[in-house]
């Protein structure tokens, strides 16, 4: 965590319930994490590790009847007390959202220009103006024929130039946060790249604070700063990105690093027992206990708070006593 | 000789153009590999890269334009397939499919469908076909008493295991994966290349391996096939195109895979690099 | 990823009525009148005091009374007896619409559907057209030729209903056929009539159910109407169709009870049918895999 200035997002004991088949079922145990202004924070984890509902609950667009708990500030103001008109203003131009399928995001019966020209048009009346901002987006994600795009329809695009859309128009917005929900998952590799370079430049030049959840570990540790792997519904490691991926020190961020498959030679994976579980699904004591290699007694019964250990966060009762395992273990994995 | 033989597969449709006549998508443009019994063989390629639609093909699900299609010396006949053909292609060429929540029936429970198999293409008598079942949960690492679970109580991984043991169930000589293991977590999609490697170990079937991962094509594949827009612009064993790429494509692929060290590059930059060489 | 329990899908329309799950107490109890309903009807000779057609002048238009639960029409006929009776044909002929129409009109759609290509393009325009003719028009056509009564309105219903749930059908099983299973029947060599049959039936079986019991709903409505304008059943039988209409004068007259009694009961099949239809909807939309 930068020191000195005031994180720009701020969790604080997270937990979020939402009603299914009437009942509640938790989602998010306890998260809490900041973001500084500028910085890339990674969330990465794998079904159920509730990434995507923290995204949401940060913009405040948690399904209805979700229960929420903790506190969730931006610049300092709690998200929760913002009034109809603040909400609006927050979602329009304080934090932008990208999502995994831009297609599902925009309406297919109107222009890419009608569209990028929405939130614009809301805060002034010269169209000439919010048309050159527009066009001048686009542009700097890459779509240089931006003038014809503007009467295209979403069919007419590929995925990869539609979630340049996407982007241009989350940054015409101005935010100062940018949550990125799986934005390149459904792309090609190629395409990747581009997107989360483009990603990373405007960040960069713009001073943009960014949320980049995924469930690629690799992708993470390349743009972000600092990475915050979530499993069921709580942070087990918060640490700078090179730290973590270099020396993590919760077993399961070091399941997860061991079982990718290598670029370089074929072998057997190293993998985690069962299956990756909901929040709702662990039982008492560490989320992680039913899969854990070194799992004891205590894990069992008592949750493990997240605690400070050469500068990562991890929540594991064990995590002195495993470092050099894990660091084995690790760079067996990751020698490339 | 081998077990599959592709010659010069082409497959085009008509759709219509931008300005309102037909034109023509070539989605496979003469693609031709042979596959050795036993041996593992990837189909590498982004999207539009007409890599599922040669793997379709193969299986008998679509027809091409053009191109053969030899199963160990045998021609598979062109046009909609009739049952008689269906059946004994079926015992030759299996498939798993990607989405692990469509590829099974929701209505019928895993020991189920796996007997259908059993029923439908050997004489075995109840208690054989039930050991049988039994055999090839245990084989792809399911319990028993997942055997009367529905789909919808089964996880993505699990329900690529059942999938798998539905496929083998019919002792195919080759196995269709079409990017099989895509959709799955990380840590599970690492159970499951495990799983195939065992299985190609233990069986000697061999594989058809779509995937869009290289790193993934790596841990099952001792060759592969890349192909761009319907063609194959390279092949070779796959070692030797991680390590040594020959096609500027291949390159691009490579290159833009995440690692250690790696930075996410725009167009504009890697064209310039390239430029200035 | 957390396994979501598979959501019951209810079997076709008449015996699942008393087995719908779910804890929907409002669709339990639609289900317990209607079934109250129908046994009335099969038991109406044991339920019934006096003859349905027996006619007594000297007691004609009586009011209700302890004797005439619903008092007597203008020949003098029980009204509550005929009302019983009555329910006997109200409901056979909508059961035999839709058993009939749901049969034909699943076949076709399933069949087209696995055939695909040209000869479902072609079905998918014939039953458009069809669907355009509205249904109490076919009937009214089917009746001028071939004579009024119980068996032409039947069977020209069964013609106008079967296109609506064809397409229906049709819409689910295309989305059924195009997924990865059926695909995977396909390569294991299992004959077209198993996998039609065995894999894409049980899939759409909950749209089915649904779209069924909503034409059972309409088809008692139609026939009601024909019968009202007389081209039901002809005296001395009689459905409710035709004591609404027959007890039009009567109401006139300020004896309602006939007319009201006769489409109190049909409004009263009808919203519970459409309620348990509705839910078997909602149901089969939702259905989670």
């Amino acid at each position: 965590m930068s020191e000195g200035r005031r994180p720009l997002l701020r969790i604080e004991h997270l937990q979020v319930d939402l009603p299914v088949a009437q009942e509640m079922r938790r989602v998010i145990h306890d998260v809490s994490l900041t973001v500084a202004p500028g910085e890339v924070l990674g969330i990465v984890g794998e079904s159920g590790s509730g990434k995507s509902m923290t995204a949401r609950a940060v913009m405040s667009l948690l399904p209805d009847g979700a229960r929420v708990e903790g506190r969730l500030d931006f610049d300092g103001r709690p998200v929760a007390e913002l009034d109809v008109k603040d909400l609006r203003r927050y979602r329009a131009d304080d934090v932008a959202m990208i999502y995994q399928d831009p297609r599902a995001h925009m309406n297919p019966l109107r222009t890419i220009g009608s569209f990028l020209l929405e939130g614009p048009l809301e805060r002034t009346k010269a169209k000439a103006d919010a048309v050159a901002r527009v066009v001048k987006t686009l542009k700097e994600v890459g779509i240089d024929d931006a003038e014809r795009r503007l009467h295209q329809y979403p069919h007419q695009l590929s995925g990869g130039l539609l979630q340049r859309v996407m982007i241009a128009a989350a940054l015409v917005a101005e935010p100062r946060l940018i949550l990125a929900d799986e934005p390149t998952t459904a792309l090609d590799v190629t395409t990747q790249q581009e997107v989360i370079a483009i990603l990373a430049e405007q960040c960069r030049d713009r001073e943009l604070a960014m949320v980049l959840i995924t469930h690629d570990l690799d992708l993470a540790a390349a743009v972000a700063d600092r990475i915050a792997v979530m499993y069921a519904g709580v942070i087990v490691e918060d640490a700078p990105a090179e730290s973590l991926y270099g020396g993590p020190r919760h077993p399961y961020t070091a399941g997860l690093l061991a079982s990718r498959p290598h670029l370089d030679r074929a072998a057997r994976l190293q993998t985690i027992p069962g299956r990756p579980v909901s929040a709702y699904e662990a039982g008492p004591g560490c989320v992680f206990a039913s899969r854990c290699p070194f799992v004891e007694e205590e894990a069992k019964v008592v949750r493990p708070r997240p605690r400070e250990l050469d500068g990562h966060i991890v929540a594991c009762h064990r995590a002195e006593d495993l470092r050099e395992e894990l660091r084995t273990r690790s760079e067996e994995a990751t020698s490339a | 000789m081998s077990l599959l033989e592709v010659r010069d597969l082409r497959k085009s449709f008509a759709v219509k153009g931008e300005s309102g006549g037909t034109e023509e998508l070539i989605a496979v443009d003469g693609v031709s590999f042979s596959l050795a019994p036993g041996a593992t063989l990837a189909l590498v390629g982004e999207s539009g890269s007409g890599k599922t639609t040669v793997a379709r093909i193969v299986a008998g699900l679509e027809t091409g334009t053009s191109g053969e299609v030899i199963v160990d010396g045998v021609a598979r006949p062109p046009g909609r397939q009739s049952r008689k053909s269906r059946k004994k292609f079926a015992r030759d060429i299996q498939m798993v499919f990607q989405d692990p929540y469509a590829s099974l029936d929701p209505t019928q429970s895993v020991r189920s469908s796996i007997a259908e198999v059993l029923r439908e293409h050997f004489d075995y008598d109840k208690g054989r076909r039930s050991d049988r079942v039994a055999e090839l949960l245990d084989q792809v690492g399911l319990d028993k008493r997942q055997g009367d679970a529905r789909p919808g109580n089964l996880s993505g991984g699990q329900r690529q295991r059942v999938a798998i043991a539905r496929a083998l169930a019919v002792e195919p000589q080759l196995l269709i994966l079409d990017e099989a293991v895509s959709a799955l977590d990380v840590s599970v999609q690492a159970q499951v290349i495990n799983l195939l490697v065992d299985i190609r170990a233990e069986l000697g079937v061999a594989f058809l391996f779509v995937s869009h991962d290289l790193a993934v094509v790596r841990q099952v594949c001792t060759d592969c096939v890349v192909m761009r827009r319907g063609a194959i612009v390279e092949r070779g064993s796959t070692d030797a195109i991680l390590k040594s790429p020959s096609s500027a494509y291949t390159k691009e692929l490579i290159a833009a895979i995440p690692r250690p060290g790696w930075r996410a590059r725009r167009r504009a930059e890697i064209a310039a690099e390239v430029a200035g060489h | 990823m957390s396994a979501t329990p598979e959501i019951p899908v209810a079997g076709h329309v008449v015996t699942s009525r008393l087995r719908i799950r779910g804890g929907d107490t409002l669709i339990a109890i639609s289900a317990a009148i209607l079934a109250v309903i129908v046994l009335v009807a099969i038991l109406a000779p044991l339920l019934a005091p006096y003859e349905p057609n027996q006619t007594d002048i000297l007691h004609a238009s009586l009011p209700p009374s302890s004797s005439h639960l619903l008092g007597t029409d203008e020949l003098g006929r029980d009204i509550f007896s005929r009302l019983l009776y009555g329910a006997r044909l109200s409901l056979l002929g909508p059961t035999i619409i839709t058993v009939l129409a749901v049969f034909l009109g699943t076949l076709t759609a399933i069949y087209s559907v696995w055939i695909g290509g040209r000869f479902d393009a072609a079905v998918a325009r014939g039953l458009d057209i069809l669907f355009a003719f509205p249904s109490l028009l076919i009937a009214i056509i089917a009746v001028s030729i071939f004579g009024a009564g119980f068996v032409a309105p039947v069977l020209a219903l069964v013609i106008a209903y079967l296109p609506y749930i064809a397409r229906v059908v049709r819409s689910v099983a295309l989305r059924e056929r195009n997924l990865a299973y059926i695909d995977s029947c396909r390569m294991m060599g299992f004959s077209g009539i198993r996998i039609c049959g065995r894999h894409i039936l049980p899939n759409v079986r909950g749209m089915i159910a649904a779209q069924g019991t909503i034409s059972f709903a309409s088809a008692l409505l139609d026939l009601a109407a024909l019968s009202f304008i007389g081209l039901g059943p002809q005296p001395p039988t009689s459905d409710w169709g035709s004591m609404v209409s027959e007890g039009s004068n009567e109401l006139l007259n300020g004896a309602p009870a006939q007319s009201l009694a006769a489409s109190g009961a049909i409004v009263l099949t009808v919203v519970l049918v459409n309620l348990i239809g509705e839910r078997l909807a909602t149901r089969a939309a939702r259905v989670v895999r």
